[in-house]
């Protein structure tokens, strides 16, 4: 067994008197990866600051231990800190945008990591930073290295972050959310490189992440964290085979799966570190008194298979399966007719053509009353302002969006259909109580407007989205993001749409709270018979939620048609690819897909997917292919559509089906 | 029959019309606002700089109720000269006028003069003072004075603990700085009123005038001169920063096109074209302005106009730059979706979300023109030299300041009280951020 590279003995933060982290105890070996898992708030990123030594300033009060191959990181002068971080350890950061300076070249930043830490000459350093992007694949690496971060794309910015972090040949390398800010196709091909480059240097890797299925495919080891405590730790297969805390099972059973039926959301939110007792108590159904009044201790399951639970061993009611109510698709609500929308950019030299974003480049669309259907691609696909355009937000350069019903009143237009957007937080404005924010649309299209009707229908509302009327008298920034997008939903049903146009409306959620926002969705699908159409780039998530998927791809739906073939089998290559780069529990790694969707300005001829496609043929490149029905009920844009089933080799260990 | 005729000068019209709006926005929100005024006077700070300011505020307001006074006899008649309440509660300050420069608080002149003795015999000495002559008093009566005034602060401070300590509606500190702000208040005011009279309690200046009493009349003119160059520029900064930043376009480039023209001219020549403008169509339409007060007062008006204008390009450029940022703001969209009038948008979502913004400039320019009115001054483009003001006292102050030994107090005193108000107005601005912002941010 390789020797232990660092260890947390009972590390404890204070921040403002208020413990953040509290007293957290694992050790990472070389070459092993440790998956701190935890929602936001839960303490894991200044568990990763305090192995840095980089704790803000507000933080008063740091206790336990840190030992570095036996070295204790506590009380260290700040010139050695200097060494360690950087030379010992690496860290990677979630945002490539901004850990990268933007007025140095990429070159010259990982350059100075070479001179600092392994003493090099100007020379070598160049020598060696090109080596090292060209390890961390970054193709043309001489060229890369004068360019600035504004010329890369997302995914090449985070392999330079990569390249910076390892260039101190650290032992130890720091991952927190490395992929949360990229595309699933480079989430896959970023956490391929770590996994790549951890073995080849046998480095020990601290892998911090809120995705369960991240936390799969790359850890040996993972830890639960939940407000500030960790409350289960295991081997990778024991804690997602057997998770024993409850809150690890919760996570699990929140995540959208195949055949699963609705999912378990857990009540309530996070509560503040610091508490007595277990600080799952209020949110878990096997609570005992003695959860309130006590911190349960460790229990050994097995070998390194520990939890810290008061009801080890027992098991919850909500493993039987809620059934959810069918959905009904009425007849066509609105059709989108061959839309296109171009952004013209500003010339660069006066005597060029004007240059066009294609964000959307001739679309057709039916959606039908009461029908969810999802809009799946990568970021820059134009799936937002789609999305857009149906809801009426933005205009069209070319054809035409046509609701089937007419419909009274003065903003006929607008009543159809209303938007959640992705950010609870920007969506409300903070200045308005909740009861202002949600009668302004009821006012502006008089809907319910008149007084005596609007209070109790801004009642009814709340209750609809599973909050308290008390909270019509307060302001957003008195609730978590989850209830923020509660009262979003409630804002935009207010005016009684029949579509819900949702953009990403759980990506800025934890996982459990994703899971309540869902089902209120379905539900108000289901039960109110409102559509939907789901801005999502997470397929397991439309796969769950949408009766109907299309995928999009610079500007051009590629493949659409009924979820439950999508899912299974998908025709066009690159839905193949999307379907493959999920990191889902129990899946193993494939090879992801290479490169990243070029530019809508500049799209690749023919099909615009034939770069990224292995099976690409010489009429990829100069033909496009049009949409047309391979056969069974499908829309596929590709001349040589998949008809076998892909290789389904994942294991089967959904643990709340079993 | 009335013993006097009131005046209404315009820039007495232009302050109590802004009172009164600032007054009646305060009434109409007095139910939202209450929690956010309370939490304003939980804040140390934000209480004494509300009583500091509530105190200049006070002094100006009485020196803002002018007018003649009827003069003794048959038919009735009415001095010519304007004056203002406060000038009569200050009559004991002017009522005895010096030769020259004194000390604060000394029985004689700073400087010798040409005087006779007792045998009728020419001198040249430190000539006692006309006041210490008239009233004379005894000699520890500024020791005296400042004791009684002491104790009477602390006994106000006192009375305030016991009266407002009990309710508890306020945190220990915060009633605490309150306490001691109107304290130090209370017992300059008793010190001033015992030695008044006796002494000169800041002195007299190059031709004799109290210091004190000057240093107050400024008040006035300067507060006026703030809030009301200030308030100009609120609208133009307000309406063109909003439109440009939200709209965009051709509508974007026009305002950004004027307000860069305006940045590249010059604010001192423009001020001194219009100045000498101003001087001439005075002149010319002497008979509009009758008495010297009436034009000091539309000097002072259009010095502010031409502020005003001038300098809301600043306010502009932060709105713009924050409005470009709030208009892609979910929230804004939603408001969008929901068929929401751009009006509606621009002033229920945008300008609520500005205020932060627009109190913290409009403060910092309100010290800035304050400060501004001492420039022009002192550069001969200001206030009329009649007018009390403390530019006025910084212009004399360069010669004073070159003599040996050093005319201090003019000066100082002028120091002082600019210094006290533009403090106190900052204070005041930031606590009223924190206590107004919804969020209830205590940074």
């Amino acid at each position: 067994m390789s020797p232990t590279l660092l260890e947390l003995d009972r590390l404890t933060v204070q921040l403002a008197g208020v413990p953040v982290v509290q007293e957290i105890s694992f050790d990472i070996r070389a070459g092993e990866t440790f998956a701190l898992l935890g929602e936001s708030g839960s303490g894991k990123s200044m568990t990763a600051l305090a192995i840095m030594g980089l704790l803000p300033a507000l933080v008063d009060a740091v206790s336990g231990d840190i030992r570095l191959q036996g070295k204790s990181l506590m009380h260290l002068d700040s010139d050695v800190w200097r060494s360690l971080r950087g030379g010992h350890m690496g860290m990677v950061f979630q945002e490539p945008m901004t850990s990268l300076n933007p007025v140095m070249t990429v070159g010259s930043q990982i350059e100075e990591g070479l001179r600092l830490h392994r003493g090099m000459r100007r020379v070598q350093s160049r020598q060696a930073a090109a080596e090292l992007l060209e390890q961390v694949g970054v193709p043309d690496a001489w060229r890369r290295l004068d360019e600035f971060p504004f010329q890369l794309s997302g995914g090449l910015k985070q392999r330079m972050m990569i390249a910076l972090s390892l260039s101190g040949n650290p032992q130890l390398l720091i991952a927190d959310e490395p992929t949360t800010a990229l595309d699933v196709t480079v989430q896959a091909q970023v956490l391929a490189l770590l996994r790549e480059e951890q073995r080849r240097r046998d480095m020990g890797m601290l892998l911090i992440t809120h995705d369960l299925g991240v936390a799969w495919s790359m850890a040996t080891r993972a830890g639960i964290l939940y407000a500030g405590r960790m409350v289960e730790e295991a081997s990778r297969d024991d804690l997602f085979v057997r998770p024993a805390h409850p809150y690890t099972r919760k996570l699990l059973a929140a995540l959208p799966q195949p055949g699963r039926q609705r999912l378990v959301g857990i009540p309530g939110s996070v509560l503040p570190a610091g508490q007595p007792g277990c600080p799952f108590a209020g949110r878990c159904e096997l609570v005992m008194p003695r959860c309130h009044a006590e911190m349960p201790d460790w229990t050994v399951l097995a070998d390194g298979h520990r939890v810290r639970c008061h009801a080890v061993g027992m098991s919850e009611k909500w493993q039987v399966a809620q059934t959810m109510t069918p959905a009904v698709v009425g007849d066509v609500l609105v059709e989108v007719r061959d839309v296109r929308v171009h952004f013209p950019l500003r010339k660069q030299r006066f005597w060029q053509s004007d240059r066009l974003l294609k964000a959307v480049d001739g679309v057709d669309l039916t959606l039908h009353a009461g029908e969810a259907v999802a809009l799946v691609g990568e970021s820059g696909c134009g799936k937002t302002t789609l999305a857009r355009v149906v809801a009426g937000l933005q205009t069209v350069t070319a054809g035409e969006v046509v609701w089937a019903q007419p419909f009274s009143g003065a903003h006929k237009n607008l009543r159809r259909a209303q938007m959640v957007f992705q950010d609870p937080f920007s969506s409300l404005d903070p200045r308005m109580r909740i009861d202002q924010l949600i009668s302004e649309g009821m006012q502006a299209l008089d809907v319910d407007a008149q007084t005596g009707v609007r209070e109790p229908r801004l009642q009814a509302l709340m209750q609809q989205v599973g909050l308290s009327p008390e909270s019509l008298s307060r302001y957003p920034h008195q609730f978590s993001g989850g209830q923020r997008q509660r009262i979003a939903i409630a804002r935009a049903l207010a005016v009684r749409p029949a579509l819900l146009v949702c953009d990403e409306p759980t990506s800025a959620l934890d996982v459990s709270v994703q899971a309540q926002i869902v089902n209120l969705l379905a539900d108000i699908q289901r039960d109110a018979g409102v559509g939907l159409l789901f801005v999502t780039h997470n397929l397991p998530l439309a796969a769950y939620l949408a009766q109907r998927v299309l995928v999009m791809y610079l500007g051009r739906i590629v493949e659409s048609g009924p979820v439950d073939l999508i899912a299974a089998r998908p025709a066009h290559p690159y839905t193949r690819a999307l379907l493959d780069a999920v990191p889902e529990i129990g899946k193993p790694a494939g090879t992801p897909v290479t490169g990243e969707a070029a530019s809508a300005v500049d799209p690749p001829t023919g099909c615009h997917f034939h770069p990224r496609c292995n099976m690409a043929k010489p009429v990829c490149r100069s033909d496009a292919p049009v949409l047309r029905d391979p056969g069974d009920g499908r829309q596929v844009r590709c001349h040589f559509p998949l008809s076998f089933t892909p290789a389904d080799q994942s294991v089967d260990i959904h643990p709340v089906n079993r | 029959m009335m013993g006097w005729q009131p005046v209404v000068l315009w820039s007495d019209a232009a302050f109590w019309l802004i009172l009164g709006l600032t007054g009646m926005l305060i009434w109409r929100t007095r139910a939202s606002a209450r929690d956010a005024w309370g939490r304003l006077f939980s804040m140390p700070a934000g209480a004494a700089a509300t009583v500091v300011l509530l105190a200049f505020l006070a002094v100006a307001m009485l020196d803002s109720m002018h007018f003649h006074a009827r003069l003794p006899g048959v038919p009735v008649r009415y001095d010519v000269t304007v004056r203002s309440v406060l000038d009569v509660i200050l009559q004991p300050l002017v009522a005895v006028p010096e030769k020259t420069y004194s000390a604060p608080l000394a029985s004689r002149l700073f400087t010798r003069i040409q005087t006779t003795d007792a045998h009728g015999l020419p001198v040249r000495e430190f000539a006692m003072l006309n006041i210490v002559r008239l009233h004379p008093a005894r000699p520890d009566l500024p020791v005296r004075a400042a004791l009684r005034s002491v104790l009477t602060g602390m006994m106000v401070f006192l009375a305030g603990w016991w009266l407002f300590g009990r309710t508890g509606k306020q945190p220990v500190s915060a009633l605490f700085a309150m306490l001691a702000a109107t304290a130090v208040l209370v017992s300059a005011v008793v010190f001033c009123v015992q030695v008044v009279g006796h002494l000169h309690v800041l002195g007299t200046d190059k031709v004799g005038q109290d210091v004190l009493y000057e240093a107050l009349k400024s008040i006035r003119t300067d507060l006026l001169f703030g809030l009301l160059a200030t308030l100009l520029t609120l609208p133009l900064g307000v309406a063109f920063g909003m439109t440009s930043g939200y709209f965009g376009g051709w509508l974007d480039d026009l305002i950004q096109y004027v307000y860069t023209v305006m940045n590249s001219i010059p604010d001192i020549l423009l001020i001194a074209a219009v100045v000498l403008l101003m001087q001439g169509y005075i002149e010319t339409h002497a008979a509009r302005f009758d008495t010297a007060a009436a034009r000091a007062d539309i000097r002072l008006l259009l010095l502010c106009l031409i502020l005003g204008v001038t300098s809301w390009t600043g306010l502009c450029r932060v709105l713009r730059a924050e409005t470009l940022k709030l208009r892609e703001l979910d929230y804004v969209h939603a408001a969008r979706a929901f068929g929401v009038s751009h009006a509606r948008v621009l002033i229920r979502h945008i300008l609520p979300n500005l205020g932060h913004l627009i109190l913290i400039t409009l403060v910092m320019d309100f010290s800035g023109l304050v400060l501004t009115e001492a420039v022009l001054t002192y550069l001969g483009l200001g206030v009329d030299a009649s007018m009390a003001s403390w530019g006025n006292m910084i212009n004399a102050a360069e010669l004073e300041l070159a003599r040996d030994p050093v005319v201090w107090w003019p000066l100082a005193g002028a120091f002082c009280l600019m210094f006290a108000l533009v403090l106190s107005a900052n204070i005041f601005a930031d606590s009223v951020q924190i206590a107004f912002d919804p969020l209830g941010r205590r940074a």
